[in-house]
């Protein structure tokens, strides 16, 4: 009992040293999240028991699912701590607003029944308004966009919280109910936040435009959206399964990657482009968790179990990659990817930061790219079962429209790394992101290393979640790969579907390149530039890198060429993005006809009240 | 605008300007201001200088030296990114100064006929056929009418060229290797019939250096046509082709010349006012497209023409000497394969003592520069190829 | 003419069996001119020295055709290179220093069907980095010498260095020649050359 409470107490005493000692708070942070993690870690194990606690309505617990998440969320808290030491560590508002994001999502987590839930969701958004908002330079709408669609967040889970407490009759997070609308209700609340496919640009233009510090999108990208996916698999795991929202979010999912990895592939922003592919590995997840709803409609444990250990791994890879990417991405104070002059990273920061690309690439043997596997793998076992027509056949479309949109993040990233990291730069002053960007990338870097030890943590965990009586382990043998060293993926009716080792790729590459190194060294010779025989001129910028997309797919991107006063200009918009803002116009036309007829008085200052109201209410309801 | 008063070559005599307008076959006096006036007055000066700014724009360098292209030039493509906003065309790599006055006339020739090695025979006719006016030598009808038949054979090799690099860059590949051996079989032909592929060393001042028989060379060529027309109408039918040349580095300005001009509706040829086609009724192959399409079709047309000029020709051969009325203040000109050329000479103590030489290059490029604005990259193969350009024509004679 | 590949099988085979064949044909005056009358020659470059015609000068005018004739041999070239090498394949970047465009085009006409010299292994390649061999053709030029010098430099070893036809040899009529600037392996005459003098050159460099 004691352990659950400092788990809920101790980031909270971190929120209160926090305006007046900035940098202890975050020192303080960095020893908490790490505490976090290990006692997550024992508890998965089962080396450790955690007990709830409840005082009336505040019930917080701590069970398989957010103990899980606990280990890949505080890892990332860990990581925020960490850039912000080097990034305004004395900034007293920013540590505040930080300090308060991260107490607010880890007692989400923490949150045993839907008020807490609630109460501590709306915290969150509120303090992220507040971190967009914190800098007096910043535009007034960037932050008002991201609190209002987070409000319609907020409601859409209230009215499923609502609709899940009138059918259980209970407000405790354990309780299983059949009612798929409620079910949709509630993935949509978590959708918004999660700022997919169309809604991207709610979620993610207010970061990108709207001054967020950099320690804010970690948190917004890496954090949020995996709390929202917790959100999710919570539910849908109470749910009794309905094939029909597996299919749905299947399709949904697909698209929302699909798109997220074409819009950043012609991203110019370094925080829009990591936005983007943030949509992108969303997708990837719902698609994932579509899956999962299918195959437990089907009742094919061995599938379920792996799928669900694939969202697991997917999770840990993104928020960790994509955490050390944010922090690459404050590197310069430019947001134009293109305005990056010379990175002053030293040889081995960026080679890790080189390591959190690829695994956001979903290459193999980086984590990312093991994520990317389950996903492949599931999809390819979906498409397998030809006795369910329906079924495999949205797998097969959902899986080619995944493919597509992973195959598109290569380039994506080939020209981050180039323009952000990739240019030697030799100075003696490194960037103040040197080492937490190192540190981001071994983490990343750590997972394809210690795999088997997360398949075993994860798989054991999936098995206690769905309630099989005893858990599947992936790990497997084969031939001189030795025991845990290869995962391994099920067929439809148990055995062997597919296999992937890798450490024995990540051997296979650093060998070769070793034996070649060594052998082929004398035969080295550097070759130097041909520019059609002479000095090399202007360098291709990142704009033109990605710009053949943009005129092949111009209906997508929506791109409009310019020429003024002999000046030339190419923009893309999201179109997505465009037909909002167009839909926006229209509303508020009719909310301004609307206001006036009934209400005369200040419209801000109504708006105002009825958020405040509702979250004193709900603070009342939680207390009592 | 008429092309009537298209200024397509200035010069400086004395203290004055003069300049050479087409449809005229003498130079006028002109001011300077006008000459300055003109928006393609760098192109006469060999300046091909467009460049463009913005935002994200960058200069991307092809060249000089490079594959896939045959000579040495230099393109700064402004982009930001594929598309090409505008481009800087730098010849000046391969800059040649060569001698011409003060020298023998013979060597002179040499010299002429080295200025583009691809189309030597018509330049070389008109050094030629300029001294031969200017100093009032009448040659034999026959001289002129093989001059007229290798000019013409010259156009054809040319033109079947340009169709094989244009096929080539349009990826049709087996088109390409068929036009280029139907090319390599007339040079065959042409060795063997004149002593050299390129016909360098026939002509001479006055005559020929080295005689043939024309009912070879015109059989040649007939069947060489007959082959190009199979080609060409399989071209036509291929969807491929079209729509990769289609569209591509569309140009329709006055100043462009020859092909590249026809091919935009502007019916100038300078055959219709050179003295060796006066009595040749041939009609002007024009086109409306003004694009690489459009080009084509000018060559497939103008090959044609030229049998028919050359079967002419070969009728109309009388037995009299071929000696034309010199003009005051003349301006000589000759239609070579890629436009018209248009020189200036003057003479002292049997010697020529000034030049000035408007090769269709110097003209071309500039419409070329101007017509791949808004294209791509890859579009740069296929627009190039079609204008028939040759840097070697962009030497100083001097 | 919509089946291409069946007007192709028409038309048969076009390529020459040179080297193992004799040449089909060749351009006479690209070839070095010999004795064949005792009255002297007139040579506009002064390649005909005591009866004997440089290779390097000679720029197939034929203005000497009074005193001389077309050899119709194919040893219009010269190597300085023993040790045999790049058997298997050979690819050039050719390098315009100042042409007319007569080289050019007769050096990528070795690549057509009549010649089709990829079936001896000859390509052309579109930068020095991967090329074999290195064809300089024309004058002397301001622009181009760091040009040909920074291609010689980024080319790997064994690379061979050809001076191609009389302008880049002496500089013909027009200019000044190449000779000066490189330090060729090869040199092959005429104005422009011959395609089978070409390959014939080509085949003996690599000691085929």
């Amino acid at each position: 009992m004691i352990l659950i409470f400092l788990m809920f107490v101790l980031p909270f005493l971190s929120v209160l040293i926090s305006p007046f000692r900035p940098k202890i708070s975050y020192y303080s942070g960095l020893i908490i999240s790490a505490l976090v993690v290990l006692i997550s870690a024992l508890f998965v194990a089962g080396k450790i028991t955690v007990n709830s606690y409840s005082a009336g309505y505040f019930k917080i617990h701590f069970g398989q699912l957010n103990a899980t998440f606990e280990i890949i969320i505080s890892v990332t808290f860990f990581l925020v701590y960490l850039f912000s030491l080097y990034y305004m560590p004395e900034d007293r508002k920013l540590a505040f607003f930080i300090n308060l994001t991260v107490f607010s999502i880890s007692s989400v987590l923490l949150s045993k029944n839907v008020i807490l839930f609630l109460l501590f969701w709306e915290s969150m958004s509120i303090s992220g308004y507040l971190l967009i908002g914190f800098k007096k330079d910043t535009k007034s709408y960037p932050p008002f966009v991201f609190l209002v669609f987070g409000e319609l967040s907020t409601l859409f889970l209230t009215a499923g919280f609502a609709a899940y407490f009138v059918q259980t009759g209970s407000l405790s997070l354990t309780h299983s109910f059949s009612n798929p609308y409620i079910l949709i209700v509630i993935i949509l609340g978590f959708l918004f936040k999660m700022g997919m496919v169309p809604l991207q640009m709610v979620e993610w233009l207010p970061i990108a435009h709207g001054n967020a510090p950099t320690s804010g999108s970690i948190l917004f990208s890496a954090s949020m959206t995996t709390l929202a996916l917790y959100g999710i698999l919570t539910f849908s795991i109470l749910a009794k399964p309905d094939l029909i929202i597996g299919l749905l979010l299947m399709i949904f999912g697909s698209f929302s990657l699909l798109f997220g990895s074409l819009f950043a592939l012609s991203s110019e922003n370094s925080k829009m482009l990591p936005a983007y592919s943030t949509v992108e590995n969303s997708g990837a997840m719902i698609l994932l968790t579509g899956i999962l709803i299918s195959w437990r409609y089907y009742g094919n444990f061995y599938v379920y179990t792996f799928t669900l250990l694939g969202i697991f791994i997917y999770a840990t890879a993104h928020a960790w990659a994509k955490s050390t990417i944010f922090i690459l991405s404050g590197i310069s104070d430019h947001h134009e990817i293109g305005s990056v002059k010379k990175s002053y990273l030293s040889r081995h920061s960026r080679f890790l930061s080189g390591i959190g690309l690829i695994s956001l690439m979903g290459l193999i043997p980086i984590g990312g790219g093991i994520g990317e596997w389950f996903l492949l793998e599931s999809l390819f076992i979906s498409a397998s079962a030809v006795n369910l027509k329906l079924f495999s056949t949205v797998a097969i479309i959902s899986g080619s429209l995944a493919a597509l949109g992973a195959g598109v993040t290569i380039p994506t990233f080939t020209k981050y790394y180039y323009f952000m990291a990739g240019r030697m730069e030799k100075d003696r002053n490194l960037s103040r992101i040197n080492f937490p960007v190192a540190a981001g990338g071994a983490l990343v870097l750590s997972i394809s290393i210690l795999i088997p030890a997360f398949i075993y943590l994860y798989s054991g965990v999936a098995g206690k979640i769905l309630g099989l009586p005893q858990s599947i382990i992936y790990l497997s043998t084969l031939k001189d790969i030795p025991y845990p060293f290869l995962i391994y993926s099920p067929a439809i009716s148990g055995g062997f579907f597919g296999f992937v080792s890798p450490i024995f790729d990540l051997l296979f590459i650093s060998i070769t390149a070793l034996i070649v190194s060594i052998f082929a060294g004398r035969n080295r010779r550097p070759i130097p530039m041909w520019n059609g025989g002479i000095e090399q001129g202007e360098n291709m910028n990142s704009f033109a890198y990605s710009n053949v997309l943009r005129i092949v797919l111009k209906k997508v991107y929506n791109s409009k060429e310019e020429r003024r006063n002999g000046k030339y200009s190419e923009r893309t918009f999201d179109i997505f993005w465009v037909s909002i803002v167009d839909m926006t116009i229209l509303f508020q036309k009719f909310s301004i006809k609307f206001g006036r007829f009934f209400m005369n008085g200040n419209i801000n200052r109504y708006i105002a009240y009825i958020i405040i109201a509702f979250f004193a209410v709900l603070i009342f309801v939680s207390i009592f | 605008m008429n092309s009537n008063q298209i200024i397509s070559g200035f010069f400086k005599k004395g203290q004055d300007y003069f300049c050479i307008r087409d449809n005229s076959r003498s130079f006028e006096p002109c001011p300077i201001e006008e000459i300055k006036n003109l928006d393609y007055f760098h192109a006469l000066e060999k300046e091909y200088k467009h460049n463009a700014t913005g935002e994200n724009v960058f200069r991307f360098n092809y060249g000089p030296s490079t594959g896939g292209m045959v000579e040495t030039v230099d393109f700064k493509i402004y982009t930001y990114g594929e598309r090409i906003l505008s481009v800087d065309i730098l010849p000046e790599f391969k800059r040649r100064e060569i001698k011409i006055t003060h020298e023998k006339l013979d060597n002179a020739l040499l010299k002429m006929e080295r200025l583009n090695g691809f189309h030597s025979f018509s330049y070389s006719t008109l050094l030629c056929s300029s001294l031969e006016r200017l100093e009032g030598i009448g040659i034999p009808d026959d001289v002129r009418v093989k001059r007229i038949l290798l000019m013409e054979t010259e156009r054809i090799i040319s033109h079947i060229f340009k169709t094989a690099r244009l096929c080539e860059a349009a990826s049709q590949n087996i088109a390409s290797y068929q036009l280029l051996a139907l090319r390599e079989k007339m040079m065959r032909s042409v060795a063997e019939i004149t002593g050299h592929r390129y016909m360098f060393g026939i002509n001479k001042i006055g005559g020929l250096y080295r005689d043939f028989e024309p009912s070879r060379l015109i059989q040649m060529v007939k069947e060489a046509v007959r082959e190009y027309s199979q080609i060409r109408d399989g071209l036509y039918v291929s969807r491929i082709f079209i729509d990769r040349i289609e569209n591509t580095c569309k140009i329709s300005v006055p100043f462009s010349r020859g092909p590249t001009m026809r091919a935009s509706g502007y019916a100038y040829d300078y055959r219709k006012m050179d003295p060796y086609y006066a009595d040749l009724d041939f009609s002007i192959v024009t086109e409306n497209g003004s694009d690489s399409l459009a080009r084509f079709q000018v060559f497939a047309g103008e090959i044609k023409t030229s049998l028919e000029i050359m079967e002419r020709a070969i009728e109309q051969k009388n037995a009299d000497d071929f000696m034309p009325e010199p003009l005051e203040n003349e301006i000589f000109g000759v239609e070579t394969p890629s436009g018209d050329a248009r020189m200036f000479l003057e003479m002292e103590d049997n010697k020529i003592s000034n030049i000035y030489l408007r090769t269709p290059s110097m003209l071309n490029l500039e419409a070329f520069a101007r017509g791949i604005c808004g294209n791509v990259k890859t579009d740069i193969p296929f627009a190039y190829e079609s204008f028939g350009i040759w840097i070697s024509e962009l030497g100083e004679l001097l | 003419m919509k089946l291409w590949p069946i007007n192709s099988l028409r038309k048969g085979i076009l390529t020459t069996k040179f080297p193992m064949g004799k040449n089909e044909t060749i351009s006479p005056w690209s070839t070095l001119p010999v004795r064949r009358n005792d009255s002297e020659p007139y040579c506009p470059v002064n390649a005909i020295n005591m009866g004997k015609v440089s290779l390097e000068k000679c720029i197939s005018c034929g203005r000497c055709m009074e005193s001389m004739e077309p050899s119709l041999r194919l040893d219009n070239f010269e190597k300085f290179r023993e040790k045999p090498l790049l058997k298997r394949s050979f690819k050039i970047f050719p390098i315009d220093s100042g042409t007319c465009g007569a080289c050019n085009t007769e050096l990528f006409s070795i690549g057509n069907p009549y010649y089709d010299a990829t079936r001896l292994g000859i390509f052309f390649v579109n930068t020095p980095k991967q090329a074999d061999a290195l064809a300089i053709m024309g004058v002397y030029g301001e622009e181009m010498e760091s040009v040909i010098k920074k291609a010689v430099e980024v080319m790997a070893q064994p690379a061979v260095i050809i001076l191609f036809g009389a302008c880049a040899l002496s500089g013909g009529i027009i200019g000044r020649g190449l000779r000066d600037l490189v330090d060729p392996d090869l040199i092959i005459g005429g104005c422009p050359p011959d395609p089978f003098v070409i390959l014939n050159a080509l085949e003996k460099v690599r000691g085929r």
